[in-house]
């Protein structure tokens, strides 16, 4: 008779036991219960908020973004600049025309970036990176206020989405034995609760504190000076320079025809000096840092210069053609400032039903301009993701489409920041055959289109 | 129907079917009942203690569609199994069916690997001689009057333990019958 029981049911029924955790509350789903809480309204935490409310597969699901900040409310003004920017890649205009927000952006102002020129303050050693045709962009240098109204604007409009402002985080019970969802406890007593909770609270997350999970972090010892500089000039501003110094690189990027950002890299002796100038002194830093030759081993110049000539034989060019940095005419007043600049990792992105995004989960130096890219790769991800984990009828915060998410995204993010840190660490010093190597390296690395295309491809997506 | 506490018959809830899991284990359908309770968008879920001869008795032509994942490997009498299932199928309702072939390589790889060496099923779980190659199967389903759509075989990836497609039938498959309508 087939209705007698099989011999393995007892084995099968213990089996699976072990895979189902007794749970003794099940919260009351009630105007409280969410289906995703964001804790962080920042650039990349608003994002993921829009890019969340408008994925159709995802329409039923309620959202709520708690933000500790005030309201932000900012309004464009003509001639003056923020002096927090970002480089956005072209990955990352299309996660933003996705949004529907990169509009915003056009129609506000941003500088394009066609060309990179990035050279050593302690050879002649250069690499430019460029498209072929000197028009597609390999950059976009935008305010980060001009975003973060972009898409804030854009996530007020989605009724899903629910925003709370001064909204103070007291803090987190995380989905567990004791209960199937996590909570959110706030300062003024109110208590959330969701299935699944998205960490894009920065490199100081306390969501990844909350998820106890083993963070890698150190210090540069540096810090980033920003200010607005115009420049002497009106001219085409499409390039962003580089330059490698001792103590950390400065960097220029275009934001208008006479304008651009400056993001210049120091310990933070020189910093504190530097924040302490007088406007016209601080110019004059500046435009040593970017025009000063410094003084080099001898050998280093003549095996430069003998392995430009070899090159030169080889490809038929000269390596060495480079474009004069800008002059640097006045400061913006008050818009100079400082940073801190650190490394940090997660070794894991995601618990059931938590998972981190943006700065929680990683934290690069500045000197490639990717750190805020990798963020909003991580949102656009996420966002696939979960709308496909959805669709195939699995529940929002399931460990195995986290850690989809969590090893698509360290696949890509992990090399990107040992990269950055790896060039960190190398330009980091005076010492003289480490200036050899990363100069011929770099003079090398200049000649090979393939390999320098295949950076651009890394940087762009 | 289920055998696996649920891992079906939730998400095609969640999609929006009308679903019925019938096991004929106690302890599994109060696993699933358990399982099912953590998720408010599961409450129109149904799980039944009794067999699946017993269900069409009280069920006839009452589905759209029926699936049988692993269960007609672990079953004696299969024709008077399957016959039941088709009596609670609507003419013209899709009974899908997932099960293990009665081959070597299924006998390896299904028994000697997944329960013997690897360890990801509890030994004893599988006979291979309950085991059934997918012509005798469609055999089966003709005499109870249905029409074998499709059959495509698969296999666990044991690397990446995800479920994959693949062309050979030899370890696991699944097949896709329709219930001939009357007006035929």
């Amino acid at each position: 008779m087939s209705g007698a029981m099989w011999r393995s049911e007892r084995a099968v029924v213990r089996f699976l036991q072990r895979r189902i955790i007794s749970v003794r509350n099940y919260s009351n789903a009630g105007d409280n219960h969410f289906d995703i809480i964001i804790a962080g309204g920042g650039m990349v935490g608003t994002s993921l908020a829009t890019a969340l409310g408008k994925n159709s597969r995802l329409s039923s699901k309620r959202i709520l973004l708690l933000e500790g900040a005030k309201e932000f409310s900012w309004t464009l003004q003509e001639g003056k600049y923020s002096n927090r920017v970002v480089a956005l890649n072209p990955n990352t205009r299309n996660f933003f025309s996705s949004l529907g927000v990169w509009n915003a952006i056009e129609d506000g102002r941003y500088g394009t970036v066609r060309k990179m020129q990035v050279w050593d303050g302690l050879s002649n050693a250069m690499i430019t990176f460029s498209h072929d045709n000197l028009i597609d962009p390999v950059a976009y240098i935008v305010e980060n206020d001009l975003i973060l109204d972009a898409v804030n604007r854009e996530a007020k409009t989605l009724n899903n989405v629910k925003i709370l402002n001064e909204a103070k985080i007291k803090g987190y019970k995380l989905k567990g034995h004791e209960s199937n969802v996590n909570s959110v406890v706030m300062d003024n007593g109110n208590n959330y609760t969701c299935n699944l909770l998205l960490g894009c609270d920065g490199a100081n997350s306390q969501v990844r504190k909350a998820m106890d999970v083993q963070n890698m972090s150190w210090n540069y010892d540096q810090m980033g000076v920003v200010a607005t500089l115009h420049l002497s000039e009106a001219n085409d501003n499409i390039v962003a320079w580089q330059r490698f110094l001792p103590k950390g690189p400065i960097a220029l990027l275009p934001l208008a025809d006479n304008l651009s950002s400056l993001v210049w890299s120091t310990s933070p002796d020189e910093a504190k000096h530097l924040l302490g100038l007088p406007n016209d002194q601080f110019v004059d830093a500046v435009n040593g840092a970017l025009w000063k030759v410094h003084t080099t081993a001898g050998f280093v110049d003549e095996v430069t210069k003998a392995f430009d000539g070899f090159m030169q034989s080889l490809i038929g060019r000269s390596n060495a053609v480079r474009q004069l940095p800008p002059h640097v005419a006045s400061l913006e007043d008050g818009s100079r400032a400082a940073f801190p600049l650190g490394f940090g990792h997660a070794i894991n992105y995601v618990k059931d039903g938590v998972a981190l995004v943006g700065d929680a989960a990683h934290r690069v130096h500045p000197l490639a301009g990717q750190g805020v890219n990798l963020g909003f790769g991580d949102a656009a991800c996420l966002s696939r993701l979960l709308g496909e984990s959805v669709y195939n009828g699995k529940t929002l915060g399931d460990l195995d489409d986290l850690k989809h998410y969590e090893c698509e995204r360290q696949r890509h993010n992990v090399p990107t920041m040992l990269a950055v840190d790896g060039l960190q660490k190398l330009y980091n010093t005076e010492f003289t055959p480490v200036v050899l190597l990363r100069s011929v390296g770099l003079q090398f690395t200049n000649a090979l289109d393939p390999l320098k295309k295949l950076i651009m491809q890394q940087s762009a997506a | 129907f289920e055998f696996s506490g649920g891992f079906l018959c939730e998400p095609l809830t969640r999609l929006g079917a009308s679903v019925t899991g019938i096991d004929a284990t106690e302890e599994l359908i109060k696993i699933a009942d358990a399982h099912k309770s953590f998720d408010k968008s599961l409450e129109s879920l149904n799980y039944s203690w009794t067999t699946v001869e017993e269900f069409s008795v009280q069920n006839k032509e009452s589905f759209d569609a029926i699936v049988s994942s692993e269960v007609v490997e672990h079953v004696d009498q299969k024709k008077i199994f399957l016959q039941s299932c088709v009596d609670c199928l609507k003419p013209g309702g899709s009974f899908f069916l997932t099960t293990m072939s009665k081959t070597l390589v299924a006998n390896v790889v299904g028994i000697c690997i997944a329960e013997n060496i690897l360890n990801f099923l509890p030994k004893g779980t599988h006979d291979h001689n309950k085991f059934i190659c997918p012509h005798n199967l469609q055999r089966l389903l003709e005499e109870c009057d249905c029409t074998t759509r499709r059959i495509h075989g698969m296999t666990l990836n044991p690397v990446t333990r995800q479920w994959i497609w693949i062309d050979s039938t030899d370890i696991n498959y699944a097949l896709h019958a329709i219930k001939n309508s009357k007006t035929n």
